[in-house]
């Protein structure tokens, strides 16, 4: 287990690695630097810099050296935690994502609990009712939660209640609670909006889920070792907790991965248009804006956590199956 | 004679595909006696294993047992395994207690993800309803008696860390955690290389003779056959055709299909250098079963206008001084015998 714990570090290391490189260079795409940048506004706002203000300007930022050079100092500076400065903003990149991230990862995480809650019992059901009526039910239920679009269903949400309510519900708070201290009172109010991207994000991720666990459960529960379990009388409930459903786990516990930096980003369409104060909208406005250093911490942000859930998958499945933890390689 | 221990009369077990019902199983009437082996033989496809599963009532859908009765000797009353619920008890107790059962793959048998010791111990704490410790202490006195090296280290193994004979080990010791009184094998040595099969039949052979157990044997290997069974059974397209004990059926096989399976295998020194009999054509696809006597299409000895038109009937020969109670043939060629229907 040390060593596999080992391996999977080390490659994790060199993703990070490879996808900072990737980072840097999309920071770098557009024609000129933040410097640049800074002094064409400072231009505009008529208050001309002297040669030395702007090589100043560029020392102060790591600017002045050649592109490894940058690089390096880039790289210290976010292991240090400084993201750089968000010129759309004008505040450091930290401070514009760090209120966010605590909405982001609420909505998400409560979404994830429900997502996994209801997913996982009802996929179980349909696989093991194969071809009963309740196993169609979930199956077209499903296909129709996969198809439809989330932020449709956000704008039928929407159109009901302005229509039956006259209100639209955005964001994640009441005006008058938003900037309160945290009491009952804000919690019921942030449960009361919370539903809304709670429902319209988890459709379809519970439609998906639940299509992964049947299917995967499907393929197991016909294998010879269930057949030969039930030979020796292990009961149904029993045989299908200790033996298929374990090796079923298994591509479940993979989809950890890209769930973590989906709880971060939320969906970005959904957030938008629920108004929810979560980084999707931030990372498609900073696109818009060729905001670089708050687009490009974000997709760092999120690479590293893909990464980091890759890792926690990677360990889960470990732990879970002994032929991944021994590396042993066999179908 | 022995005691009978399974009765299984009028089993019939069939799937349903796209094309129809296919009778895997159709009519077949087997009893399996105290201690004694029975040796179920035939083609691939012929039923063997689906008759063995039905017994447990492993079968599972699309495929399901039409017709018969499957009576229960071992206990303190008989009854019909098939008229159980599937929750009763006495079904529990005969999967894994009273039956225990070993299958071609002990590889796929296993599940990977716990070791050996696990899925043992589970089944030794179900029948037996010992406590953990104990129960482990009787695996490893199981597996050190069906031959595992170290059984108190390799109970903590998984099962891919074993070969396949080592897993076919496991699976004989879980089959005999709770001293079962028969053992089905369907096919346990098909997928083993040849030294390791000879091994896991000595091993099976020296088990029944230690538990006192009635084996039914599965197999297309007439070599097994004839080292193992006490009594035969030859099967070809979901019936029995001819059952015999063991040395009457090598010495003096009736049914064509018989004398063509001997034929076809064979003999150091008298095969040199000459072809050996084959069976024309291969087992028919169960759903469109010839008619008449379904073997007719492949039989040197068929008899146009009777043979592809009239069901051959079940001639019963006298039983002689071999293990089996009955001597039957299901062939026209035999119906002018005497006690034949006709």
């Amino acid at each position: 287990m040390i060593s596999y714990l080992g391996r999977r570090a080390a490659y994790m290391a060199a993703t990070l690695v490879a996808i900072s490189l990737v980072v840097f260079v999309i920071i770098n795409l557009p024609p000129g630097d933040f410097v640049t940048a800074l002094t064409a506004k400072y231009n505009v706002m008529g208050q001309g810099l002297t040669e030395a203000d702007i090589a100043g300007l560029r020392v102060r930022y790591g600017l002045d050296g050649n592109v490894f050079e940058q690089y390096w100092h880039w790289v210290t500076q976010i292991v240090q935690g400084d993201l750089g400065t968000s010129f759309e903003y004008e505040r450091p990149v930290a401070d514009v994502i760090g209120p966010r991230l605590g909405a982001t990862i609420g909505v998400s995480f409560v979404t994830l609990l429900v997502t996994w809650g209801l997913a996982f019992p009802i996929g179980v059901y349909s696989a093991v009712r194969q071809r009963s009526i309740g196993d169609y039910a979930v199956t077209t239920v499903g296909f129709l939660g996969l198809a439809t679009p989330n932020f449709l269903i956000a704008l039928v949400f929407i159109y009901f209640s302005v229509t039956w309510f006259g209100s639209v519900p955005s964001g994640l708070c009441s005006p008058e609670w938003c900037d309160s201290a945290w009491n009952l009172g804000k919690l019921l109010d942030l449960l009361g909006h919370l539903w809304i991207p709670m429902i319209v994000i988890g459709t379809g991720g519970v439609a998906g889920l639940v299509r992964i666990i049947r299917n995967n459960l499907l393929d197991e529960l016909h294998r010879p070792y269930v057949t030969a379990a039930r030979a020796r009388g292990v009961p149904e409930k029993q045989l299908l907790r200790r033996y298929p459903l374990r090796v079923a786990l298994n591509p479940f516990v993979s989809t950890i991965g890209w769930v973590l930096p989906m709880l971060l980003v939320g969906d970005i369409v959904v957030g938008q248009i629920l108004g929810l104060p979560t980084l999707g909208p931030i990372l498609l406005g900073a696109l818009r804006s060729q905001d670089m250093y708050l687009a490009g911490s974000i997709i760092m942000i999120l690479s590293a956590v893909t990464v980091i859930g890759t890792l926690i998958s990677d360990l889960l499945l470990g732990w879970l199956d002994p032929r991944i933890r021994m590396g042993i390689h066999q179908n | 004679m022995t005691e009978p221990l399974l009765e299984i009369s009028g089993l019939r077990t069939g799937f349903d595909t796209y094309d129809g019902r296919v009778r895997a199983v159709d009519g077949v009437d087997l009893t399996v006696h105290a201690g004694k082996t029975l040796c179920v033989v035939g083609e691939s496809g012929c039923g063997k294993s689906v008759t063995a599963r039905s017994i447990l009532r492993l079968v599972e859908a699309p495929g399901s047992i039409d017709a018969g009765t499957i009576t229960w000797h071992g206990g303190d009353a008989p009854f019909d395994v098939l008229s159980l619920d599937v929750k009763d008890e006495r079904l529990a107790r005969l999967r894994g207690g009273d039956i225990g059962m070993i299958f071609q793959e002990p590889m796929a048998s296993l599940l990977p993800l716990r070791t050996i010791g696990a899925q043992l111990i589970e089944t030794i704490r179900i029948h037996t309803g010992l406590d953990k410790r104990a129960a482990r202490a009787k695996a490893v006195d199981l597996l050190g008696q069906v031959g595992i090296p170290k059984p108190h280290e390799r109970i903590d193994a998984y099962p891919f860390q074993l070969s396949g004979g080592m897993c076919q080990r496991v699976m004989i010791a879980i089959a005999l955690c709770a001293d079962p009184s028969l053992l089905i094998a369907d096919e346990p040595t098909t997928a083993l290389d040849v030294t390791t099969q000879a091994r896991i039949l000595d091993l099976i052979r020296t088990l029944q003779a230690e538990h006192r157990m009635a084996v039914m044997f599965i197999t297309h290997d007439l070599g097994v056959v004839a080292e193992l069974a006490d009594e035969v059974a030859v099967m070809y397209l979901g019936r029995v055709v001819e059952r015999a004990g063991v040395d009457e059926l090598f010495a003096d096989p009736k049914h064509p299909y018989t004398k063509a399976l001997l034929a076809s295998v064979p003999v150091l020194g008298r095969d040199r250098g000459r072809d050996l009999p084959t069976i024309p054509g291969a087992v028919p696809n169960p759903l469109h079963r010839p008619s008449g006597c379904s073997f007719h299409p492949r039989c040197a000895e068929a008899i146009a206008g009777t043979c592809d038109v009239v069901a051959p009937p079940e001639v019963d020969f006298d039983a002689g001084t071999g293990f089996a109670d009955r001597r039957t043939v299901e062939c026209v060629l035999y119906a002018d015998r005497e006690g034949a229907p006709a």
